[in-house]
């Protein structure tokens, strides 16, 4: 158990560390990269809309989630086959490396996050909403459901390549489906009934954006409830898929 | 008491004619008479080892003696037997695994003791112990793409050898470095064995073979052939391989009979 959090310690020091290490800015870079882009999105969007500073804040809690969301599934796709030749001479709890890679994304995504809320002070918001609590909640499940993701697709990956082909369209046509640039309710109400059946992204961004926003109303507690036990048992149904697939498959790397 | 028994393990591989990864070939594939070959690596095999020997296990190249030892240090997962082990297991297939070229030599340290199942408490522990033994004082801050190959397996080794397992399974992992360095790993592989730690390794150097292991296997066609006289067995894979004998052990052997392969 020493070793175990050791492990995962280690994959993620070392690969948030390598990404970095050819640059002369290294690790600066984490910071420059979201600081530009939402620089730009600010000037532009109020500019050219005059004030709506507010809109631009709320998109941009919305291209933050769906970051976090493509680089982690992204992540998650490739993970196993990075750590091949570690995982073809050792035998160690292979979650670890499902883990680390989702803490990477997840690191990722709250200095995304801590940047823009350096924004938000700037304009005069306050950083988090009266309800914070629904924020904290939506990132929670946003996080679990990364894990899911990535503990069936890493596996799946390993023999069928084009999934990567597959992954790369469907987050594209995610990135469309979720209301980062409009407002659901804009949307014909049996299409917004749809995306949010089966789109999670439209209800867990509707939850953080409560957390930030104290105009913003939060979902109804039992559509919170459904979606929280869905992805509890998509995770835990990963967990075992990973699990239970995984031992056969040192041989077809 | 064992520490390794191993019984009707078997373990073939699929080899498919042609290797589908694509969606599109699925779906083609599904039409097709699929066309897979199994190789057969291991059939029905069984031994064991006891606590404190060191096991040599020889064969042609391709004949399934690193696919026996992936299968002991659970890799891979057999087909059908059991294989049950006693105490911690540690595998050392290849020396340096993980390591990263971008990383400086104290980082690799500690990427890839812990792989191999060291707590970093642990090893900051024994960190001095490691550089000095690998004889890297000087360039331990160094990113190991600045090191020679030498100097890298020579770190490799010093780090994998101060886990402290009860079986250690050893892939080829002898004569690393120059001479004075490989003096010293056989004082460590001596210090090891004295210590009753179960060795098992494989190697192509048989005059290794015969000088540190008890026992032979013999890996061909599947079956593993047991040895207790290395030499006899030593000679049964020269037979296999259509070469002379070797002399009895106390004559040592020329030159050039170390390199068979």
């Amino acid at each position: 158990m020493n070793n175990y959090l050791d492990l995962l310690r280690e994959f993620f020091v070392t690969d948030f560390k390598l990404r970095y290490k050819h640059s002369y800015l290294g690790l600066l870079w984490v910071v420059i990269k979201p600081l530009a882009y939402y620089a730009v999105l600010f000037t532009i969007w109020t500019s050219l809309f005059g004030n709506t500073v507010n809109f631009a804040s709320y998109l941009m809690v919305g291209i933050l989630v769906i970051t976090y969301f493509s680089e982690g599934v992204q992540y998650g796709l490739q993970c196993l086959q990075n750590k091949r030749h570690i995982i073809l001479k050792v035998n160690f709890s292979r979650e670890i490396v499902i883990f680390s890679t989702i803490a990477i994304a997840t690191v990722n995504y709250l200095i995304n996050f801590t940047i823009y809320g350096i924004f938000r002070t700037v304009t005069h918001e306050h950083i988090f909403g009266t309800n914070w609590g629904y924020f904290v909640l939506g990132l929670v499940l946003l996080t679990e459901l990364l894990l899911g993701i990535a503990f069936f697709i890493s596996v799946v990956s390993i023999r069928l390549t084009d999934i990567k082909h597959l992954v790369e369209l469907l987050l594209q046509l995610i990135f469309w489906a979720t209301p980062i640039f409009y407002k659901i309710e804009r949307l014909p109400s049996n299409i917004a009934h749809y995306l949010t059946l089966f789109n999670p992204l439209v209800l867990i961004l509707d939850i953080m954006r409560a957390g930030l926003f104290n105009d913003h109303a939060p979902p109804s507690v039992s559509s919170i409830l459904i979606i929280a036990m869905n992805i509890s048992i998509f995770t835990i149904l990963g967990y075992f898929y990973f699990k239970k697939s995984l031992p056969k498959l040192a041989e077809y790397f | 008491m064992y520490a390794i028994k191993v019984s009707n393990l078997s373990k073939s591989f699929k080899i498919p004619h042609h290797k589908q990864t694509s969606f599109v070939e699925y779906l083609l594939g599904l039409f097709k008479k699929k066309q897979v070959d199994t190789l057969k690596v291991l059939d029905n095999v069984s031994f064991s080892i006891e606590q404190g020997e060191t096991v040599g296990i020889i064969g042609q190249n391709g004949s399934g003696k690193s696919t026996l030892l992936k299968l002991l240090a659970s890799i891979y997962s057999p087909d059908k037997g059991e294989i049950k082990t006693k105490g911690r297991v540690v595998p050392f297939l290849e020396l340096g695994v993980g390591f990263n070229p971008e990383l400086t030599g104290r980082e690799n340290v500690f990427l890839n003791g812990i792989i191999l199942g060291m707590p970093r408490k642990y090893l900051k522990k024994k960190f001095d112990e490691i550089v000095a033994f690998a004889e890297l004082e000087r360039f331990i801050d160094l990113r190991l793409k600045n090191y020679s190959s030498g100097m890298q397996v020579r770190l490799a080794f010093s780090i994998a050898f101060m886990s402290d397992a009860d079986i250690y399974l050893l892939d080829e992992v002898f004569s690393v470095g120059d001479i004075a360095f490989q003096e010293k790993s056989k004082k460590i592989f001596q210090g090891l064995k004295a210590r009753k730690k179960t060795l098992v390794l494989v190697s192509h150097s048989l005059n290794t073979v015969r000088e540190f292991c008890e026992k032979v296997f013999l890996v061909t066609d599947g079956a593993v052939k047991e040895y207790t006289d290395t030499t006899e067995g030593v000679n049964a894979y020269r037979k296999v391989m259509g070469q002379e004998p070797l002399p009895p052990l106390p004559l040592v052997p020329s030159k050039e009979e170390t390199s068979v392969m």
